[in-house]
């Protein structure tokens, strides 16, 4: 059973390997989907730039940050929201997955199905960033003139938020799938979690525009911290002590993840149904 | 390791009073759909009742039964996918449900209405992941490799992506995924559907073939009685949930189809009825007639002697009770099959 396996790496990494390079021949297998992706990335950051410009010279007293860092704000955002996704992901997996019974080719392989996922998700995000996020930084940087991050310290703050937000999306996206797999209804589910990440997390509109009613909600909830987190130190509107606040809001809501996605999956699995015969 | 039971014999798999219920939405006409939304009404689908049976080592066992029987949910609970509402499953001695990845180890799974493969890369990409989930050497891996190949022919579409091989192919791409970790247990649930007549024999002689040599132990089911008939030692029947018969073929059809049928041929038209004594005797036509009797009090000797002595017989034929029959007369359902007891015993 055994067998000595002929490397030196531990078995999770063995795995994330393997799982990661099959996540990315899996994204890579579709050559016009990947050119409609990165056209969409594009048209998407011009979208919020154009949007914020104009918003921007209406009324540039509603706004605590500088005109270039709002338009960066808003080309971060759109560029990250396709490394960070939520649409497409482990819970759209899941459910698909269920609802054809091929889950139970996943669920026969002898490591769990949670990092299975993430690995896959990981190999998957790893060609969407080298492919898709890099060219269109660039496109970026060269046709907006967008700028880098507002010190050294708050680009590798920034980049240490990134891979905590890419975990905690993870998380919600895999218990959204849980609950996909609980009621088998995918579409319902997917169109309030939209909704939710859209209005609660800053990645469409910076939290500081709400209500202080709504922003103090946004303070006791896990999906600031995957994109307002990032964006905020990014940008500069958060630095300093205040920073590394919000990345230890990060982490505490990460370990809560993981922790949840542990527990629940270990509670739901006694209640699958799957499907066909 | 292997578990010792009750009775002492050694079991690779086994499933011991094994019950599993599923809640099912209710579409209650009556109360309306807004009530259904706020308190949806849900019933109790029993698909497996009080089903026990064992595979020793190194044995082959076809899983026999209607659609709808419990035979996929009885996978399922092997493989730990689902948990037995009540009884237990053991695998190499092991709860599947709650040992899931020791037990995934040492199970190869085939399902032949889906695949494990992955849909959109080559078949051999799978393979190399499997390699690493199972931590399977190189060299054990190249080895395997060529015999799975060779033996399966995979090797015109090992660079195919998976949703571009026929049937045919994927399901031999797929077995070869369920034995490339050499597993001491093997779960082949319908491997033969939907293949030609070569591809099952290839796929019937890879699975021989390979108990032969590693002496793998396999719980197969199937609607080819054919499989059954050339792979199994012993079949369990189920039906609804429960255990109908478990037993080799010959005692199988010894209970189930204790007729034998002759059927003659006259060489002119017997004026009157036919007669052969302590058998049933039906007349298809003039010259056409079958009789029918039971095997343990009439030898067929005898019944042919007897006919072959008093009418003109042109030539008749021995119809040996076939597999199908029986399963044709489980699956008919309801009257005849209310005649067999329910629950009968093993006893061996």
């Amino acid at each position: 059973m055994t067998a000595p396996a002929d490397t030196w790496a531990p078995r999770w990494l063995v795995l994330m390997r393997a799982f990661a390079r099959q996540g990315a021949s899996r994204r890579l297998a579709y050559p016009a989907g990947y050119w409609v992706h990165l056209l969409n990335t594009l048209i998407k950051m011009f979208g919020v730039v154009t949007v914020w410009s104009v918003l921007y010279s209406v009324s540039p007293g509603s706004f605590p940050i500088p005109l270039p860092d709002m338009i960066a704000y808003g080309a971060v955002s759109a560029i990250l929201s396709e490394l960070l996704g939520w649409w497409d992901g482990p819970h759209y997996l899941i459910a698909k997955r269920v609802r054809t019974g091929l889950i139970t080719g996943d669920l026969l392989r002898p490591m769990s199905l949670p990092y299975q996922l993430f690995c896959l998700w990981l190999g998957e995000s790893l060609v969407v960033l080298g492919l898709v996020v890099l060219p269109v930084v660039a496109v970026a940087a060269v046709a907006f003139g967008i700028g880098g991050p507002a010190s050294t310290l708050a680009g590798a703050q920034f980049a240490v938020s990134v891979v905590l937000s890419f975990v905690l999306v993870f998380c919600l996206n895999f218990l959204v799938g849980l609950l996909v797999m609980l009621t088998l209804n995918l579409y319902g589910l997917m169109v309030l979690y939209h909704s939710v990440i859209t209005m609660l997390s800053g990645v469409w509109i910076p939290l500081w525009l709400y209500p202080q009613w709504l922003s103090d909600l946004t303070m006791v909830l896990p999906f600031r911290s995957v994109y307002f987190t990032p964006l905020s130190i990014y940008v500069g509107y958060v630095r300093g002590g205040d920073a590394w606040r919000d990345l230890g809001l990060q982490v505490v809501w990460t370990a809560v993840g993981l922790a949840v996605i542990t527990a629940a999956w270990r509670a739901i699995r006694r209640k699958i149904v799957v499907q066909g015969g | 390791m292997l578990l010792v039971t009750a009775g002492g014999i050694l079991k690779t798999v086994e499933v011991s009073d094994l019950t599993k219920h599923f809640r099912i939405r209710r579409r209650d006409e009556r109360s309306g759909p807004v009530r259904n939304l706020f308190r949806p009404a849900w019933d109790i689908h029993v698909a497996v009742s009080g089903l026990s049976f064992g595979l020793a080592e190194g044995e082959i066992v076809g899983l026999l039964g209607s659609n709808g029987a419990g035979k996929s949910t009885t996978m399922k609970c092997l493989c730990g996918i689902l948990a037995p509402t009540s009884g237990f499953v053991r695998v190499a001695g092991l709860d599947p449900f709650r040992d899931r990845k020791r037990v995934a180890r040492e199970l190869g799974v085939v399902f032949g209405q889906k695949t494990t493969l992955w849909w959109d890369v080559p078949v051999i990409d799978t393979y190399r992941l499997l390699r690493h989930v199972y931590e399977v050497s190189a060299a054990d891996f190249d080895r395997m490799m060529d015999t799975v190949t060779e033996v399966l022919g995979l090797a015109e579409f090992l660079n195919t992506p998976v949703r571009q091989l026929s049937l045919g192919q994927r399901v031999r791409a797929d077995l070869a995924a369920a034995f490339l970790h050499r597993p001491r247990v093997l779960f082949l649930d319908e491997p033969t559907i939907g293949l030609d007549i070569a591809a099952k024999s290839r796929l019937r002689e890879f699975v021989k073939q390979i108990r032969d040599e590693t002496g793998v132990t396999i719980l197969l089911t199937t609607h080819d009685l054919q499989d059954i008939e050339l792979l199994s030692d012993r079949i369990v029947l189920i039906d609804r949930g429960g255990k109908l018969f478990e037993g080799t073929l010959a005692e199988t059809i010894a209970r189930f189809a204790p007729y034998t049928t002759v059927r003659l041929e006259l060489s002119q038209d017997v004026p009157g009825e036919i007669r052969v004594p302590g058998a049933v005797v039906e007349r298809d036509s003039e010259l056409s007639v079958r009789v029918r009797f039971r095997r343990d009090d009439l030898p067929i000797t005898e019944v042919t002697g007897y006919v072959m002595r008093h009418y003109p017989v042109r030539d008749f034929t021995v119809g040996e009770p076939q597999i199908e029959d029986i399963v044709r007369e489980i699956y008919d359902d309801t009257p005849k099959a209310a005649v067999v007891p329910k629950v009968l015993d093993g006893s061996r």
